[in-house]
């Protein structure tokens, strides 16, 4: 059904495939497609290794947003345009977040797991978070802040009130608000107990946020990454004391489904384009966005009349 | 591991458990009302309710910058390549359920002189 056929893999190195002539599709004036007889796929395992053979011309076709390049590496594409002549086309990437954070709302700890679940707390930290320095320093300024929705290319949002509730839920807490965050998080009792210049627990015991992330070789300097400390560096702003905190890949994400890691910091939403497709980021239906909210393997019961089904 | 391994699993939470979220119930019950509803108008209207819950409720996932634009590199003379003007939605290369490049019809793309990349 396919255009290309798999002749040849060696992984993880690279795969070759060949052209499928009786691919079903034409183009308007009737050509067979595809054109291309073969395509090579390579993999590459040091992103640094990567940039350096697309700057020296070893690619044809790269696709950003799959590989990793971002805004940042368009300078150095282009200072060495008479090596590889590429040409750089821009797209929208739809999506909804840049990169995002999100608590476990089922951390093993009850103390925080209950301070998690608390609207005001989460809305306290997004109006503390300085997006317009992040848009600067890592989005090279461009897109548009956001509290955080699903992708604006989502068919929902195009449609009768769609636009006026995707503004009003991307602006819903959308800071910098110093003053309205330590507000609000002086309302829900986390305030400074023992005067060290942190805010505590409303027990008085000591509050400390980990931003966590998959650590690797790929993680440092990453998007995630710098935001993950331009969050710090806010959230300290209001007195939370926080730390970034790399997590070893093996396991991560099975520690994060037990309820044993605090944040989730590098992952981001793209998905739209009509919401029911993928649900999972707005509604518990897989412990990866949701982790034991979810139910691992699955969703939990729901209640009914008679109990649960 | 005297326990059925049928009867095993990972940790969960459930709706008569304790330590349940019970904003939860409330997300579920109008999903399942998504997934069942045939008339287009009423599933987009639960829809919105869900989003309006996230907006106020939340923010369950902290956002940074939306719709920033992502790069792709095309080698000179590789042609049928849509630029994001020539899109209908000027791209769209994050989510995950849409395989990038698929969607931007790859089967199309030749080279204005072939012999030059034929190997």
């Amino acid at each position: 059904m396919t255009g290309w056929k798999l002749r040849e893999y060696k992984n993880p190195v690279y795969s070759v495939w060949e052209r499928n002539p009786y691919y079903w599709c034409v183009d308007k004036w009737g050509n067979q497609l595809p054109f291309a007889d073969r395509v090579i796929w390579t993999n590459i395992q040091d992103p640094q290794v990567m940039r350096v053979q697309i700057q020296q011309g070893k690619a044809d076709y790269c696709d950003g947003s799959f590989i990793g390049l971002t805004l940042a590496d368009v300078a150095g594409i282009r200072s060495s345009r008479s090596q590889n002549d590429l040409n750089i086309l821009y797209r929208d990437s739809g999506s909804g977040t840049g990169s995002a954070l999100y608590f476990n709302l089922d951390y093993h700890d009850e103390k925080y797991r209950d301070l998690f679940r608390e609207p005001r707390f989460q809305q306290a930290l997004s109006l503390a978070y300085d997006r317009d320095n992040a848009r600067k320093v890592i989005y090279y300024d461009q897109g548009e802040p956001t509290t955080g929705t699903l992708s604006p290319k989502c068919i929902q949002f195009h449609v009768g009130p769609g636009p006026r509730i995707y503004e009003r839920w991307r602006k819903s807490f959308l800071g910098p608000n110093l003053e309205r965050a330590r507000n609000m998080l002086d309302e829900t009792g986390v305030v400074d107990k023992n005067g060290d210049g942190w805010r505590d627990f409303p027990d008085g015991s000591k509050l400390e946020i980990s931003i966590d992330y998959h650590g690797g070789s790929q993680a440092g300097g990453s998007e995630y990454v710098r935001k993950d400390e331009l969050l710090a560096k806010s959230w300290q702003q209001i007195g939370i004391k926080t730390n970034v905190n790399p997590i070893p890949t093996t396991g991560y994400d099975d520690s994060w489904a037990a309820g044993k890691i605090m944040t989730m910091s590098d992952q981001e939403i793209g998905d739209g384009p009509d919401y029911p497709l993928y649900p999972n980021w707005l509604v518990p239906v897989s412990n990866f966005e949701w982790p034991r909210c979810a139910g691992n393997g699955g969703r939990c019961a729901t209640p009914t009349r008679s109990g649960s089904r | 591991m005297s326990t059925d391994p049928y009867k095993r699993q990972l940790p969960r939470i459930g709706p008569n458990d304790k330590e349940f979220y019970p904003p939860v119930k409330r997300l579920w019950s109008l999903l399942d009302g998504v997934f069942t509803e045939t008339d287009s108008l009423r599933r987009y209207r639960m829809i919105w309710e869900i989003f309006k819950f996230h907006a106020t409720q939340g923010p369950y996932v902290m956002g940074t910058i939306a719709n920033y634009p992502q790069i792709i590199l095309v080698r000179q003379g590789l042609r049928n390549v849509p630029r994001r003007d020539q899109l209908p939605l000027h791209g769209y290369t994050n989510p995950w359920i849409i395989p990038e490049p698929a969607t931007y019809d790859p089967e199309g793309y030749y080279w204005d002189d072939p012999a030059e990349h034929s190997r």
